[in-house]
């Protein structure tokens, strides 16, 4: 049981770095490729990943609901989210924005979003493996220096 | 016959469809199947799934301890090793592996890090973006917004050739 997340996580990773690397799949890319060339190929890898997860979300229910004692951990409890009026309002949907466009913004200067560098990375592009050592670097920097100039000023 | 199914596989797995639908369907499964749960939409993030990791090991070696998911506490989340070694098994089964030299190396180190820090703010990588969007979470909704904003500017700052 303990095992459980540690080897799913690991499954998961490898399926999505094998077939990543097939199909040349970013999450940044796509909007980046049509905007730049016209190429639809990306962004419809994006739209059919929104598409089944919404699809395996509402699939996952009904078979919950349906069989309800032995498959009841099949439910994927609903978190009551705010509308979406009250987080255009709040603290942290400005903080997503923002986040986002930097995010975006700063990916598409680097090539890719962070899981096409990891694949990248698998494949041998040195200056994504750079990438990746300022990307791990920057994780012990937020926590120990950011969040706290956050908290101490927010 | 044969031949035409053969290629007919290698097409379907390059296929970005065939990725949005494989892992969208594993990312949702990773809820009820796998137990990667305690935050809600958690089946695929590069950079969380990376801090909980590197928050094990430092935990392990130094006793160090960032403020990270419940989840993580007793194990690490190996998706990111995951994905390198299976991008690397693809690249080598398919004779794309080479080590490509480039001259940005800084740059590349501190959009990194700009990144990650970035990403830890709004606690989501572009993937879980997408992932949390389809789970009805609104600022998710913002992010996707704010994120086609960026790329767009990016993407204008490239094609001027300032980038």
């Amino acid at each position: 049981m303990m095992w459980l997340p540690i080897i799913g996580s690991l499954v998961i990773g490898l399926i999505a770095g094998f077939l990543g690397q097939r199909s040349r799949m970013c999450f940044v890319g796509g909007l980046r490729d049509f905007i730049l060339i016209r190429d639809k190929e990306l962004l419809k890898g994006i739209i059919s990943f929104i598409i089944f997860t919404w699809i395996s979300i509402k699939i996952l229910n009904l078979i919950g609901e349906s069989f309800s004692p032995m498959t009841n951990s099949l439910i994927i409890e609903d978190i009551n989210y705010p509308s979406i009026v009250v987080s255009v309002r709040s603290k942290f949907g400005l903080l997503s924005l923002l986040g986002g466009l930097g995010l975006g913004f700063f990916s598409v200067l680097a090539g890719g979003c962070p899981l096409r560098q990891h694949v990248m990375a698998g494949q041998g592009r040195k200056d994504s493996l750079v990438y990746l050592a300022g990307f791990y670097i920057g994780i012990p920097i937020y926590y120990l220096l950011i969040i706290n100039v956050l908290s101490g000023s927010v | 016959m044969k031949i035409f199914l053969k290629i007919d596989v290698l097409k379907l797995l390059a296929s970005p469809i065939f990725f949005g639908l494989v892992l969208g369907i594993l990312a949702v499964l990773a809820q009820p199947l796998f137990k990667i749960y305690p935050p809600q939409a958690y089946g695929i993030c590069t950079i969380c799934h990376a801090r909980d990791l590197l928050n094990w090991l430092l935990k392990q070696m130094f006793s160090i301890e960032f403020e990270t998911s419940l989840l993580s506490i007793n194990y690490p989340l190996l998706t990111t090793i995951g994905i390198i070694l299976g991008s690397f098994l693809s690249s080598k089964k398919n004779k794309e592996f080479t080590f490509i030299k480039t001259n940005s190396y800084i740059k590349m180190f501190f959009l990194g890090m700009g990144i990650s820090i970035l990403g830890l703010l709004i606690i989501s990588c572009p993937t879980r973006i997408f992932l949390r969007f389809s789970f009805s979470d609104p600022f998710a909704f913002l992010a996707i917004i704010g994120m086609f904003i960026g790329i767009y500017f990016g993407t204008i700052l490239i094609r001027t050739g300032k980038a």
